[in-house]
């Protein structure tokens, strides 16, 4: 489903260019539900925003399904993500001035589905997470499960082939990220290709392969065992 | 004291680290401070400042019509003058005055200059004194008696350059020698400019009326002398109308007049008299600069108002880190102070500038424009107003902010999207600023509509290409008609031979300049069926060199002489009002008591007094067939192909070639004529024009302001609507349809309160309702797209959110 390959990110600094993802070769077969580790500031919620087309600025290849998305403009990329992707966030980012309904129905105004589908799509959605009766809600009238309920909610409302998820129980309690994870499961379980960056193990545990990043590189990758041995490697200026 | 300074520096520093809200936050100041002190010094000094003479409120001027024959006011005549002095039971000093012309002769070139009759009692009774020497005496105000002249200081300063010892000294006044007994200070003015019958005087002589005037029959035939008087103590405004009503009733039956020639007086409180003409436009600026200076105010507490909510963040930190709240609203202040005297001394260039502006470029009806210095109680006024806003709109969210606790705000500022409050305040701000600039911009498009409107008019005559040189044959120097027309003749034949010139004409009255009116009766109408016209004296040719078209009948010839019966040519006005139906070419009347007048032809209308007040009815004569007062008074008219500076040398030169004492006073063109005609309009237009467009340019900084705000609080929104799917034409509409939902809001507010707004310039529009379609369509259209274009910049910044930027912005 998406191969990247020799994906490289860099920022230019005053020093001259820093790299924040390189050579990245990557192979995801749809139906996988795949964890993303590392330290903090090794590339994972680039490498996220890369596979979820939020970042235009990278070399390399990278082919989701058929397209070939590196050779698509921005907005034939903007077609894709949202066609296939959903994305989850560990700050959930619900929108605070619209409604549990109403921010259900946001990523649906984006593409061209009629307001009678989009009601009869947001109404299935509330009633497969239970969350009918928080409808009217605002999210700051709900706890923080509640509110990334919603943000799983949205990300899976037009039925994505893709959920992208970073860090997604980063703010909650152990129960609650609990649950939220045997929602990813039953997803997954249900063909939803699923990618999340985690630093809990416990998290990593409910996916199928677990990709280690260290300073920008693979570290480890069970699929391809040789991906990248110089773990040590340091960042290149 | 040591954390004061500490705060002061650090304001310098915000603000110097924030030089784009700086500048817009002390511009916008200084376009509000500076325009309002601007104007409130102009209407302080010219509605409110007293009159430069004693207890100005207690003087009261008296002024008749005719409202028989529908009359402008007339001043009174001099026989009604002395019965208003003599049997009034209201005043304690009355004085009569008159406006004079003398050639003035004998120093340098000959000198047409202003002058003002005046009785006696007009320096007792304003409480004012020569600077040197002394005021008239009531033997010299006697006809027949010595001729004494006071001179203005700016006359005696620059004709006789200050001469110490001019008392006592003679000059030439229509060549008759006046002998100098005082110089008036230079404050002085009288007749005051503004006031009825009066121009800015460069000397003044007694007015001794001679015995003529005073007899019976001259009652109803020559008005013109203005009459001031001042109350006795304790009597009203109101009971001195209702005496001279009596005074007026007395003497009407005793002297039998009747018909259309009765009159109606009026008393008016001199001060309010003075400026009743220029009353409307002061009005109208006072409101323009009040909606300017309400919009600044507006912007500054919107700026503020954003800024704050900006810092809730650092203000939480500080807070945080143990600021107490005095501390933090001080910082506030702090730099709210600062903002505000770096935006009051911007705001004082800007007054300064702008007085000097409307004294160089004001238009010269409004009396004492020129007089206008930068007004210490206004400037005031606005420092404090601007300066309370700012340290208001500083002080409020500080307030807030320093209420608030610090783990509060920090989780507050990790939400997405604004503080409700701040952005509900902050909507209301932008949409008041929007309907304020609303109603100006109507104001100015209605005004700039009436304008063009009066320009595209047809004038009556045709202004280009026509050089105007006026000269004064007085009696003195030409006490014989026949010597007089001779030389006027042989002037107008020199002139007509001069290179270029196509045709020349001479008038004793020009459209636009000045005016003259005559009373005259129909053939076989009742004796006292007296009626008003316009009346010019010209010479043959006045019509072709005017490019006024005669609609039927002959032009005046050299055969039109005193000895051949008196013809006039009327204009198309008076020949549909009083001859309709009908040709008036045959038709007869009489002008005072002189034989009748048969009309021999008819003129295009011509405007006369403005071009914005409708073409009078006008009565032309030959000014060589009849003689009258005014028969000495030569406006030449010269249309040419050439340059009109080159043309007026030589024409000079003709004029000292017939007579080396002939005063050259005036010289224009007619489009000047025109243009100065409509000055004041054109004043107008342009200060609510300028006003509109920095309230369209400031309400449109509110916007961006506003909508900056809104796009930098929502950035991680933003993010998030992207990361969901959002295209960039979403995004651009998230943000415009907020900018457009506020334009089109505050344009609903502006619309309305225009439609109350637009009664105050009624009467100054020309041809064009205050419910003009096009101004109230186009103008909030222009508005709002001003609106959109000023939030189009922050929209597109938010569709260059990164999202991932954005969503890492915690």
């Amino acid at each position: 489903m998406i191969q990247l390959r020799n994906v490289e990110r860099t920022y230019k600094t005053g020093a001259g260019v820093t790299y924040v993802l390189r050579r990245i070769n990557l192979d995801i077969r749809e139906g996988e539900f795949i964890t993303i580790m590392g330290p903090s500031g090794s590339g994972k919620s680039t490498l996220l925003s890369i596979v979820g087309m939020l970042d235009d600025s990278w070399a390399g290849e990278y082919y989701l399904l058929e397209h070939a998305v590196h050779k698509l403009d921005r907005k034939k990329r903007a077609d894709l993500n949202r066609k296939y992707i959903g994305f989850v966030f560990q700050s959930y980012h619900l929108l605070d001035n619209l409604t549990v309904y109403e921010n259900l129905d946001v990523p649906l105004s984006y593409r061209n589905i009629s307001r009678s589908q989009r009601a009869s799509m947001v109404a299935e959605i509330l009633d497969r997470f239970q969350i009918v009766g928080k409808k009217d809600l605002y999210p700051n009238q709900l706890s923080g499960g509640q509110q990334q309920l919603v943000g799983v909610a949205r990300a899976v409302v037009g039925n994505p082939k893709l959920i992208l998820a970073d860090e997604p129980t980063g703010n909650l309690h152990s129960s609650q990220a609990k649950e939220i994870m045997e929602l990813f499961k039953k997803l997954n379980d249900q063909g939803t290709t699923i990618i999340q960056v985690t630093h809990s193990e416990a998290n990593a545990e409910y996916s199928d392969r677990t990709i280690q990043l260290l300073d920008g590189w693979i570290a480890k990758d069970p699929a391809n065992p040789e991906a990248n041995p110089a773990v040590a490697v340091p960042q290149s200026r | 004291m040591e954390s004061l300074v500490q705060d002061i520096r650090y304001g310098f520093r915000m603000l110097r680290k924030n030089p784009g809200f700086t500048a817009i936050a002390v511009l916008t100041l200084a376009i509000g401070i500076g325009a309002s002190t601007a104007i409130f010094s102009v209407v302080d000094t010219v509605l409110l400042r007293p009159l430069p003479y004693q207890q100005p409120d207690r003087l009261v001027i008296v002024s008749e019509t005719l409202p028989g024959m529908s009359t402008e006011e007339i001043g009174v005549s001099a026989a009604e003058y002395q019965d208003y002095r003599d049997r009034n039971r209201s005043f304690s000093q009355v004085a009569a005055y008159e406006s004079a012309g003398f050639n003035l002769t004998g120093v340098g070139q000959p000198l047409r200059v202003n002058a003002a009759s005046l009785s006696a009692s007009v320096f007792p009774l304003l409480g004012v004194s020569p600077e040197l020497g002394r005021g008239f005496t009531q033997d010299e105000d006697r006809y027949g008696s010595s001729s004494v002249v006071v001179l203005s200081h700016a006359l005696w300063d620059r004709q006789y350059s200050g001469d110490p010892n001019i008392l006592g000294k003679t000059v030439k006044l229509d060549e008759k020698p006046f002998t100098v007994i005082g110089v008036m200070p230079a404050s002085f003015r009288f007749p005051f400019d503004g006031a009825p019958l009066s121009e800015m005087a460069d000397l003044w002589v007694p007015i001794a009326f001679a015995p003529d005037r005073l007899s019976p029959e001259n009652r109803t035939r020559e008005f013109g002398v203005g009459f001031i008087g001042r109350l006795k103590p304790g009597v009203s405004r109101e009971q001195a109308q209702k005496d001279v009503d009596s005074i007026a009733t007395a003497f009407m039956q005793q002297y039998g007049y009747s018909g259309t020639l009765r009159v109606v007086p009026r008393a008016y409180a001199f001060a309010t008299r003075t400026v009743e003409k220029a009353r409307p436009l002061v009005v109208l600026l006072i409101l323009a600069v009040a909606c300017v200076l309400v919009i600044a105010c507006a912007n500054v507490a919107n700026l503020l108002l954003a800024r704050a909510s900006h810092r809730s963040r650092e203000m939480a930190v500080r807070s945080a880190v143990g600021a107490n709240t005095a501390r933090i609203v001080r910082q506030c202040l702090v730099e709210s102070v600062l903002l505000s005297v770096c935006g009051a001394s911007a705001g004082i260039i800007v007054a300064v500038v702008s007085v000097a502006g409307l004294r160089r470029f004001g238009p010269a009806d409004v009396p004492r424009l020129h007089d206008v210095t930068l007004h210490p109680v206004v400037l005031l006024f606005t420092l404090v107003l601007s300066v309370v806003t700012a340290i208001l709109f500083g002080f409020v969210p500080a307030w807030r902010l320093a209420h608030v606790a610090p783990q509060a705000c920090l989780k507050e500022s990790t939400q997405a999207g604004p503080a409700r409050g701040t952005q509900r305040l902050q909507n209301s701000v932008a949409t008041i600023e929007i309907a304020a600039a609303l109603v100006l911009l109507i104001a100015g498009g209605l005004m700039l509509r009436s304008f063009v409107r009066l320009l595209d008019s047809p004038f009556g005559f045709d202004p280009k290409g026509v050089l105007v040189i006026r000269t004064l044959f007085d009696r003195a120097r030409y006490p014989d008609p026949a010597k007089r027309q001779a030389a006027q003749k042989e002037l107008l034949d020199r002139l007509s031979h001069l290179p270029g010139v196509t045709a020349v004409a001479a008038a004793s009255h020009l459209p636009l300049s000045d005016t003259r009116q005559i009373g005259f009766r129909l053939e076989h109408a009742a004796a006292d069926d007296y009626h008003w016209a316009q009346n010019s004296l010209v010479s043959p040719g006045y019509f072709r060199s005017m490019g006024i078209s005669l609609a039927e009948g002959r032009d005046f010839t050299e055969q039109d002489r005193p000895d051949t019966p008196s013809v006039a040519i009327i204009s198309e006005k008076m020949a549909k009002e009083y001859f309709p139906g009908r040709s008036p070419v045959g038709q007869r009347f009489q002008w005072g008591d002189r034989a009748f007048f048969t009309i021999t032809g008819v003129a295009a209308d011509v405007h006369v007094s403005a071009l914005d007040a409708d073409p009078p009815p006008m009565i032309y004569t030959s000014m060589f067939q009849v003689e009258s007062g005014a028969s000495g008074r030569n406006a030449f008219v010269l249309r040419s192909k050439g340059e009109e500076q080159g043309l007026f040398q030589e024409v000079q030169q003709q004029v000292w070639s017939v007579d080396k004492d002939l005063p050259i006073y005036n010289t224009t063109t007619l489009a000047k004529l025109v243009s100065e005609s409509v000055a004041q309009r054109r004043f107008t237009v342009l200060l609510l024009g300028s006003f509109s467009v920095i309230a369209m340019l400031l309400a449109s900084i509110g916007l961006f302001g506003v909508i900056s705000y809104l796009v930098a609080e929502r950035t991680r929104e933003f993010g998030v609507r992207m990361a969901l799917g959002a295209d960039r034409a979403s995004i651009y509409w998230q943000v415009l349809k907020r900018a457009a939902a506020l334009a089109v809001g505050g344009c609903g507010i502006g619309l309305l309160l225009s439609l109350f707004a637009s009664r105050l310039l009624q009467a100054s529009l020309y041809q064009v309702s205050r419910f003009d379609w096009p101004t109230l369509v186009f103008v909030p259209l222009l508005l709002v797209s001003v609106a959109l274009f000023a939030a189009y910049w922050p929209a597109r910044r938010a569709t260059r959110v990164d999202p991932m930027v954005a969503l890492r912005y915690e």
